[in-house]
C-alpha cells in the first residue's frame, strides 16, 4: 500500500491540525531547514519481497512490545511470592495512580534529549506495566493523555538533528509501548492516528538518521555499531515498528527488513563480554536499550539475539567496577565515578543471571540494588524496571562467593579485590586499545569508504594505557579519574614522557588514530592467577607514546596579529613512539601487598615521569623511598618507590576537570631523564609494614619484599620482546608464590 | 700504577656486573608546604591608590567603608569586571608561569531571583560557578576557576575565606602562557528568568610560590 494513501493523508492532516497550545517551537533549526530535512524522506519505501514477519503468536495481539499478556500473567503470579517484586509493584502502582500529565512536558521532550531520556525513557513507559498489571482506568487515561500530547507534536525531536536524535528515539519507544499497552482500549480512529504517527517517525528516523540523509553534518552515531546513541535509536525504531507491523494499511516491510539488518549488525559487533569501552557509567546508560531491542525482536520475530553472550556477561563490568564501601564506581573512561545511582537503567543487568541462572551473580547485583537504591530518607526505592528484569526464580546465592577478580579481555582490563565487603581493597588495571578489541575488529574488517580503517566513536575513552586505579573501603587511593572534559594521560596513574602523554590525548572527545591499528598501541601481555587470590597482570604500552596532530610547536592558538595574513592550517603529522617499551606488571598479593613494576625503554634520553594521582600525598622518608597516601576519608596507606636510576620526587597538584564537577587533588611524580629505567612501587594497604629492596643487574632485577611474617623474593626478568610476558617469579621460604612465565599470555579480545 | 692494567679492567668489569642497589629519590617539590606570598596586589586596610577598576552597571566595583573591594552584581547580563594595577612597586604585568598560586581572600553574598510560573524565589546553588580570572592587557582570559573549586566542600564561600588557586587549576582551560595585567571575574549571561543579586567582597589578592 502507498504510504500517502488519501485516507492516511487525511489522518495526517487531522493530526497536524489538532488544536494545541503547547506544541513546541523548534530549537536550533529553522523552518527552512525543517522543510529541507523532510524533503530528504522519500514519499514511499522500496517494496521488499520477503520482509520479516511477526510470529503467529503475536500477530494481531497486544501487548507484545515490552511484554505479552502471557508474560504479564507470569509476572502477576510471581509478584506475591517475592518481596522485591511486591515492593516494585506497589511503588509503581501507587505512583501510576497519582500520575498527572504536565502538559508543558511535551515541549521539553521534543526539544531536549535530557528530559526525553529521563521521562520518555525513564518514567512514562512504566505506565504500560502499571496498566497491564492493574487495568486501572485512571492509568489508561493517563496513557491516552500522553499519546494525545504526542500526537499534537509535529516533531518528536524539533532540534538540529530533526526527528533523528536520541530524544526522538526515547519518545518513539515511549509512545510505542504505551500504545501497545492500551491498544485494545483505544478508539479505532485514535489508534490509527497513533500508528500512522509512529510510522512517520520510524521513517524519519530511518532516513534522516540511519541513512544519514539529515542535514546536520556531524554523523556521530552512525559510523560504528557500539555507541549507545545508536542503540537508543534501534530501540525506538524496533518498538515503533513492532507495535504497528500488522496494522492494516501501513506498509512496514522495508523498514522491518532494515531493522532486522540493523539489529544483526549491532549484535554482530557486540563484545562477548558485554562490556563498554566508555566505562561502567556509559555501559549502564546504553545497555538497556540494546537489551530491550534484542528482547523485542526475539519476542515478536522469533530471532535469537538474546543468546549473544554479551547479554549474559554485561553485569560483570557493573559489579567489578563498583565499590561497596562508598557506593562509588572506580571506572575508566567517561565515568564521573560518583556513588552508584541505582535507577531504572540498573535492573536490566539482572538479565545476566536470568539467562544463566547464576545465583551468585544475582546476589551480587541485588547487593548493588540494596546498597544503592535509596531515597534521601534512606528508604529503599524499587525502580519499575525490576518488574521487567528481576527474575526471582533464579534464586539468590552469596555475593561474597563471587570471584574477587575478573579479566575483561575485550577491554584489556582487569579488576581485583580482596573481598566483597565494604572494607575491600580494590585495584583496577587497564592496558587495552582505545575502543576495545571488538570495535577495532570492526574498524579493520569493515573499511571506510576510502578503503582505510573505519571511523569509530571513541569519544569517551581515556589515554590510559598501563594505568592503575585503587581504592580502600570505598575511598580512592589512586583516583580513576572523572568524566574528563579534556582527556590527558598526565591526570592518570601511569607515565608521561617529556611531558607528553599517550597518542590522541588532549581532546574533550577522543578521536581514533587515523589509519593505524590501535591494537598495536597498548595491550595486555601477561595474566596469571594463583592460590589465595594472587594474580599477576601485565600490559605493554610502548607504542602509545607516538604522536599524531599538528606539528609540535604549532598546537596552541596562533599568535594574533591583525595585520598578518591568515596562516593555512598545518597538516597533521604522525611520529613514532618515543618509547621502545613500557611494560607494567602488577602483582596482586591480597592481604599482604601490591607491587607495581615498570620497565621502560626510550629511544634516547627522555624525561620519563611516573605519576600516581592520589587524594593526598606525603613524603615520609625519601631516602628510603617511603611515601604515604591519605584518602579523602582519612585512611592512610604507605607506599614505597624505588628505581634502578637516581630519580627525583615531587608532589604536585592534579586538577581533574569533570563534566559533572572538578576535583583538585595531588599527584606523586617521579621523574628521571634517561633512556631506560625501572620503577618498583610497593603498596601496603593491609598494613603489613612492608619494605622492599630492588637490585638490578641488566635484564634481571630482584625485588625483596619484607612484611609482618613474610619475606618474598621476586625475580623479575625483562621480556624478550614487546609481545611476550616478562618472567617474574615470587618465592617465600623457597616455595613459589606465583610465577608469570612466557606462556602466560593474556587474552586479547574474545 | 697503570690505569689500564688488566687486573684493574677486570675489577671494573666485575663491578659493572654487580647488581646495582635501588635508588630512592631526591625531593624537588612538595605542594603540601604553605605557599609563600610573593606579590600582593591588594590588601584591605592598605593603600590602594595603585588600583583601577573596569566595570559596568551590572558589576560595579568599589571600595567598602572598611577598605575591602566590593563587586556588586545585578541583572542577568554577562559581566567582566577587572581590577588593574600600576605602580606601588608592582610590575605592570608578569608572566603567568612566574607564580604557583593566585590567593584571593573573599566571600560572595547573595542569591539569584528566579521567576517561574509568575512566582519569584531566592535561590543559591552550592557552586555558583562564578569564576575568578586572570587577564592580559587585551582583556583576554588567561586563567579561570570557580570560587568553589579550591574549597573542601566545593561550595562558593559566603563567608570570608582564603582561596588558594593553584595555577595548574586556574590555567587548565587557558592558553597556559601570557602576561597577567589584571585580576577579575568573567560570568556568562544567565537565563532571562533569573536576576542576579550578589556582592563579592575581596579582602586580599596576592600571588604566591611554593
Amino acid at each position: 500500500m502507498k504510504i500517502l494513501h488519501p485516507l492516511l493523508s487525511l489522518t495526517c492532516l487531522l493530526t497536524l491540525t489538532v488544536p494545541s497550545t503547547i506544541a513546541a517551537t523548534p530549537v536550533g533549526i529553522t523552518p527552512e531547514q525543517i522543510k529541507e530535512n523532510l524533503a530528504k524522506v522519500p514519499p514511499t519505501d522500496p517494496v521488499v519481497a520477503n520482509p520479516p514477519k511477526l510470529l503467529d503468536s503475536v500477530a494481531g495481539q497486544h501487548p507484545r512490545v515490552l511484554f505479552t499478556a502471557k508474560e504479564i500473567e507470569t509476572l502477576k503470579a510471581r509478584i506475591p511470592t517475592d518481596p522485591i517484586l511486591q515492593s516494585a509493584y506497589e511503588e509503581l502502582s501507587t505512583r501510576s495512580k497519582k500520575f498527572k500529565l504536565n502538559p508543558e512536558i511535551a515541549k521539553q521532550l521534543v526539544t531536549n534529549d535530557t528530559p526525553a531520556l529521563a521521562t520518555a525513557n525513564g518514567v512514562y513507559p512504566s505506565l504500560a506495566y502499571a496498566y497491564a498489571l492493574d487495568r486501572d482506568p485512571a492509568v489508561k487515561q493517563s496513557i491516552i493523555d500522553i499519546l494525545t500530547m504526542m500526537l499534537n507534536e509535529e516533531h518528536w525531536a524539533a532540534t538540529a538533528e530533526l526527528d533523528a536524535n536520541m530524544g526522538v528515539a526515547c519518545n518513539m519507544m515511549m509512545v510505542a509501548v504505551l500504545y501497545d499497552a492500551v491498544y485494545h482500549d483505544l478508539e479505532p480512529e485514535f489508534r490509527e492516528r497513533v500508528a500512522q504517527k509512529l510510522l512517520t517517525h520510524a521513517r524519519r528516523l530511518f532516513y534522516l538518521g540511519h541513512k544519514q540523509l539529515g542535514l546536520m553534518p556531524i554523523k556521530y552515531w552512525q559510523q560504528d555499531p557500539q555507541p549507545n546513541h545508536r542503540w537508543y535509536r534501534a530501540r525506538g525504531l524496533a518498538a515503533s515498528l513492532l507495535a504497528i507491523a500488522d496494522e492494516k494499511g501501513l506498509e512496514t516491510g522495508y523498514l522491518m527488513e532494515e531493522l532486522k539488518k540493523e539489529t544483526d549488525f549491532l549484535t554482530k559487533w557486540y563484545p562477548a563480554d558485554g562490556d563498554c569501552h566508555e566505562g561502567s557509567g556509559y555501559q549502564a546508560f546504553g545497555f538497556r536499550s540494546l537489551l530491550e531491542t534484542a528482547q523485542m525482536m526475539d519476542r515478536n520475530l522469533g530471532t535469537k539475539y538474546l543468546e549473544h553472550p554479551g547479554f549474559k556477561n554485561a553485569w560483570k563490568q557493573q559489579v567489578y567496577y563498583w565499590l561497596p564501601g562508598s557506593g562509588r564506581t572506580i571506572s575508566f573512561g567517561d565515568a564521573q565515578n560518583p556513588p552508584y545511582p541505582y535507577m531504572y537503567d540498573s535492573p536490566p543487568f539482572l538479565i545476566g543471571p536470568s539467562l544463566t541462572r547464576d545465583k551468585t551473580a544475582q546476589a551480587a547485583l541485588l547487593n548493588m540494588f540494596w546498597q544503592g537504591s535509596k531515597a534521601k530518607d534512606g528508604k529503599t526505592l524499587y525502580p519499575w524496571t525490576l518488574l521487567a528484569f528481576y527474575d526471582p526464580t533464579v534464586g539468590t546465592g552469596d555475593y561474597k562467593a563471587l570471584d574477587p577478580s575478573h579479566l575483561f579481555a575485550d577491554l584489556g582490563a582487569a579488576s581485583m579485590r580482596d573481598n566483597w565487603d565494604d572494607d575491600a581493597v580494590v585495584l583496577t588495571f587497564k592496558s587495552g586499545p582505545y575502543g576495545g578489541y571488538r570495535l577495532n575488529e570492526y574498524r579493520h574488517e569493515v573499511l571506510g569508504a576510502d578503503g582505510k580503517p573505519h571511523y569509530v566513536n571513541l569519544a569517551h575513552d581515556d589515554p590510559d594505557a598501563n594505568s592503575i586505579a585503587m581504592s580502600i573501603a570505598g575511598d580512592f587511593l589512586f583516583h580513576p579519574g572523572l568524566y574528563s572534559t579534556r582527556k590527558m594521560t598526565d591526570t592518570l596513574s601511569t607515565i608521561t614522557v617529556d611531558g607528553r602523554g599517550q597518542v590522541m590525548e588532549g581532546d574533550p572527545y577522543t578521536q581514533p588514530l587515523p589509519e593505524r591499528d590501535m591494537r598495536e598501541l597498548s595491550y595486555l601481555t601477561g595474566w596469571k592467577t594463583g592460590d589465595k587470590g594472587r594474580l599477576i597482570i601485565e600490559g605493554e604500552a610502548g607504542k602509545a607514546y607516538s604522536y599524531y596532530g599538528r606539528p609540535p610547536g604549532t598546537e596552541g592558538p596562533a599568535a594574533k596579529d591583525p595585520a598578518a595574513a591568515p596562516e593555512p592550517p598545518k597538516p597533521n603529522i604522525f611520529t613514532d613512539s618515543v618509547l621502545k617499551k613500557f611494560r607494567r606488571t602488577t602483582l596482586w598479593m591480597p592481604g599482604e601487598y601490591v607491587l607495581v613494576l615498570d620497565d621502560i625503554v626510550a629511544d634516547g634520553p627522555r624525561e620519563i615521569m611516573w605519576r600516581g594521582t592520589v587524594p593526598k600525598a606525603a613524603f615520609i622518608n625519601p631516602t628510603e623511598g617511603k611515601c604515604r597516601i591519605t584518602t579523602q576519608g582519612g585512611k592512610e596507606v604507605d607506599m614505597q618507590m624505588l628505581s634502578n636510576k637516581p630519580i627525583q620526587g615531587a608532589i604536585d597538584h592534579c586538577f581533574l576537570a569533570g563534566r559533572w564537577g572538578n576535583e583538585l587533588i595531588q599527584q606523586f611524580q617521579f621523574p628521571v631523564k634517561t633512556d631506560a629505567v625501572k620503577y618498583a612501587c610497593l603498596l601496603d594497604p593491609w598494613k603489613k609494614n612492608t619494605t622492599m629492596t630492588l637490585k638490578d643487574s641488566g635484564d634481571t632485577a630482584t625485588v625483596v619484599v619484607k612484611g609482618d611474617g613474610f619475606e618474598d623474593t621476586w625475580t623479575w626478568k625483562q621480556s624478550k620482546d614487546n609481545a611476550t610476558p616478562s618472567m617474574i617469579e615470587g618465592k617465600r621460604k623457597g616455595a613459589t608464590l606465583i610465577a608469570l612465565t612466557e606462556k602466560d599470555i593474556a587474552p586479547q579480545g574474545e | 700504577m697503570r690505569l689500564f692494567h688488566p687486573l684493574n679492567i677486570l675489577i671494573l668489569l666485575s663491578l659493572a656486573c654487580l647488581p646495582r642497589p635501588s635508588q630512592a629519590f631526591e625531593v624537588i617539590k612538595d605542594i603540601n608546604k604553605e605557599p609563600v606570598e610573593k606579590l600582593v596586589i591588594f590588601e584591605k586596610g592598605k593603600p590602594a591608590d595603585h588600583l583601577s577598576f573596569v566595570d559596568d552597571a551590572n558589576s560595579k566595583l568599589a571600595f567598602t567603608e572598611d577598605g575591602a573591594i566590593e563587586c556588586r552584581i545585578v541583572g542577568n547580563a554577562a559581566i567582566k569586571p577587572l581590577i588593574k594595577w600600576k605602580g606601588n612597586g608592582l610590575p605592570d604585568s608578569f608572566k603567568l608561569k612566574e607564580y604557583d598560586y593566585l590567593i584571593v581572600t573573599c566571600r560572595m553574598e547573595g542569591t539569584s531571583k528566579v521567576t517561574n510560573g509568575g512566582k519569584t524565589s531566592d535561590q543559591r546553588a552550592a557552586n555558583l560557578w562564578f569564576p575568578v580570572c586572570l587577564f592580559n592587557e587585551a582583556g583576554e582570559v588567561l586563567g579561570s576557576a570557580s570560587l568553589a573549586d579550591p574549597t573542601p566542600d566545593k561550595r562558593t564561600p559566603d563567608t570570608t575565606t582564603v582561596l588558594k588557586f593553584p595555577m595548574a587549576q586556574l590555567c587548565f582551560w587557558g592558553p597556559g602562557q601570557g602576561d597577567v595585567s589584571a585580576v577579575g571575574f568573567n560570568w556568562s549571561k544567565t537565563h532571562d528568568n533569573i536576576t542576579r543579586d550578589f556582592r563579592v567582597v575581596i579582602d586580599k589578592i596576592a600571588f604566591a610560590n611554593d
